[in-house]
């Protein structure tokens, strides 16, 4: 089967801080859970970036479903960075408008249905809510899409652990299953359930990539445990 | 998809938009409801104080409709488009140059708005100390005159007033879309550097804008030279030969000296006009490339 995602020899400098991302080569499959795992600075926010075209590669390539990054494949990644997006003086109603709008995939009474399990009124405004709420409707619109790629970049960090299993449920329960979801956290003990793959990178490049279960199988060992080890201080 | 993204440009730029405008407006009203009374006539110390706090409201509210309302412009594209809002906008399945123009377009109709609601604030100011100081009876007088003030330049631009006025309209509007885009590539520079970027992007703001000042000024003393010199040689002729050659046909020197004027400022305007689409034309490609390939979020 096609990969989903194809990177090549992909490398991003920035000036002063060479090697951001170096010579990775990476292929993700359809319908799978990726952990995209690192410590802080090892080059998966500029990765994330890279695959949503909000930076240039200094080199390589990467295919989504065949295209380079652009207009196509934006329609087809939902993507949710590690920070409030939305503009805050919007109500939630007026972003679901917002999202209705701009992509074909999204579907606004999925929005609405998750929003009134949470008791979240759509027509409060956004900067009215509090900070696990705004990440909460952030994520209830990115997995209110049809996307083939779904690339959550941190998207349980800065939750009480209640709201983790929210988030967590919501992920596992609305994806697409032919789709892939490209999930970057810490908190790998509270995710490692829900993964079918890790990609452990570091300093820019990938070192392990393989399925939870060959972890489990092969070093007898948890994922956080596994990860511990690898990347000690 | 360019439709869709200036309807939300607009409808998160419109508010601020409005209450700015309806501040002007309230402040004029004001003004005007103050002509109507003995405040600015009477000898009274807290009267005066009180005409001054009128003067000052208006002046505060015509400098925010003029200069605030591009600032906010500079604002609401810089936010949206490179701190946190930008993550989603650049994600949207739209081209940047669509995430331009919408910003553009709906900058320059907050911009037009404005500049009509200044007029009209001005023009109700002055017809509201007419009536208050001199009463309803000269009002026709002051319209005859405003009509007298358009048909004397159209007049001596050799057009008739619709002509003119349509010129102008053209020449206004590529200056404003200029004037933004001014502040939009520079605010695209600005971005690249990794601190200080409102600070660069001012700077770059003088620079762009001295560039385009420059190109100007050399392009229209090198377009004006040829007709100035024609104009000189036409009056030192029309001066001259007042004595030296009674023979000469005065009056078609004349004709040739104004039509010579007539040839400069027209083409002055146009020339302005070209150098002002082509320096908005070249900063929309600098914005687009900054956006496609430099682009620096937060």
């Amino acid at each position: 089967m096609e990969p989903l995602v194809q990177i090549q020899d992909l490398t991003k400098n920035y000036s002063g801080h060479p090697g951001a991302v170096s010579n990775l080569t990476l292929e993700l499959s359809k319908g799978k859970i990726i952990g995209l795992l690192g410590p802080n600075g090892s080059g998966k926010t500029t990765l994330i970036k890279m695959l949503n075209g909000l930076l240039v590669p200094t080199s390589g390539k990467i295919l989504i479903n065949g295209k380079n990054p652009g207009i196509e494949t934006k329609a087809m990644v939902s993507y949710l960075p590690e920070r409030t997006y939305l503009q805050q003086h919007l109500s939630v109603g007026e972003i679901i408008d917002f999202f209705t709008d701009f992509y074909a995939d999204f579907k606004p009474d999925v929005a609405y249905g998750m929003l009134q399990n949470l008791g979240i009124n759509p027509k409060d405004k956004l900067k009215t809510l509090s900070k696990g709420t705004k990440e909460k409707v952030q994520l209830i619109l990115v997995m209110s899409r049809q996307a083939d790629l779904y690339i959550l970049d941190e998207p349980i960090a800065g939750v009480d652990p209640a709201a983790r299993d929210y988030i967590l449920r919501t992920i596992i329960n609305n994806y697409n299953e032919n789709a892939t979801i490209l999930l970057s956290t810490h908190l790998i003990s509270d995710i490692e359930n829900v993964l079918d793959e890790v990609i452990f990178i570091k300093n820019g490049s990938a070192i392990l990539h393989t399925s939870v279960d060959s972890i489990r199988e092969e070093q007898g060992k948890s994922v956080d445990t596994y990860f511990r080890e690898v990347f000690a201080c | 998809m360019l439709k869709k993204l200036m309807k939300h440009d607009w409808i998160a730029l419109s508010k601020k938009i409005l209450a700015i405008n309806i501040g002007l407006l309230a402040a004029t009203i004001l003004g005007i409801i103050s002509f109507q009374t003995p405040l600015w006539t009477s000898n009274m110390p807290y009267l005066d104080l009180l005409a001054m706090l009128i003067l000052l409201i208006n002046i505060i509210a015509f400098i925010i409709a003029g200069a605030g309302v591009t600032i906010y412009l500079a604002v609401f594209f810089y936010k949206n488009l490179f701190t946190d809002e930008g993550y989603l906008m650049h994600t949207l399945p739209v081209k940047s140059s669509q995430l331009i123009l919408s910003k553009l377009f709906t900058g320059f109709l907050a911009q037009i708005l404005t500049i009509i609601n200044i007029i009209v604030c001005v023009l109700l100011l002055v017809m509201g100390a007419i009536v208050g100081f001199d009463g309803f009876s000269e009002l026709p007088e002051f319209f005859k005159a405003i009509g007298n003030i358009f048909s004397t330049i159209a007049k001596a631009m050799d057009m008739n007033l619709a002509l003119f006025i349509i010129v102008l309209i053209v020449y206004a509007i590529i200056a404003a879309l200029c004037s933004i885009m001014v502040i939009y590539g520079s605010l695209c520079i600005g971005q690249m550097f990794s601190k200080r970027r409102i600070m660069w992007s001012i700077v770059f703001y003088f620079v762009l804008y001295t560039i385009q000042q420059a190109v100007l000024t050399i392009g229209l003393a090198a377009f004006a030279q040829p007709q100035i010199e024609k104009i000189d040689a036409y009056s030192y002729q029309l001066s001259g030969s007042v004595v030296t050659s009674p023979s000469v046909d005065l009056t078609e020197l004349e004709r040739l000296a104004s039509e010579g004027i007539l040839n400069m400022v027209t083409q002055t305007l146009a020339f302005s006009a070209l150098i002002t689409a082509l320096a908005a034309v070249g900063l929309f490609f600098l914005s687009k490339y900054m956006m496609d390939r430099k682009l620096n979020l937060e």
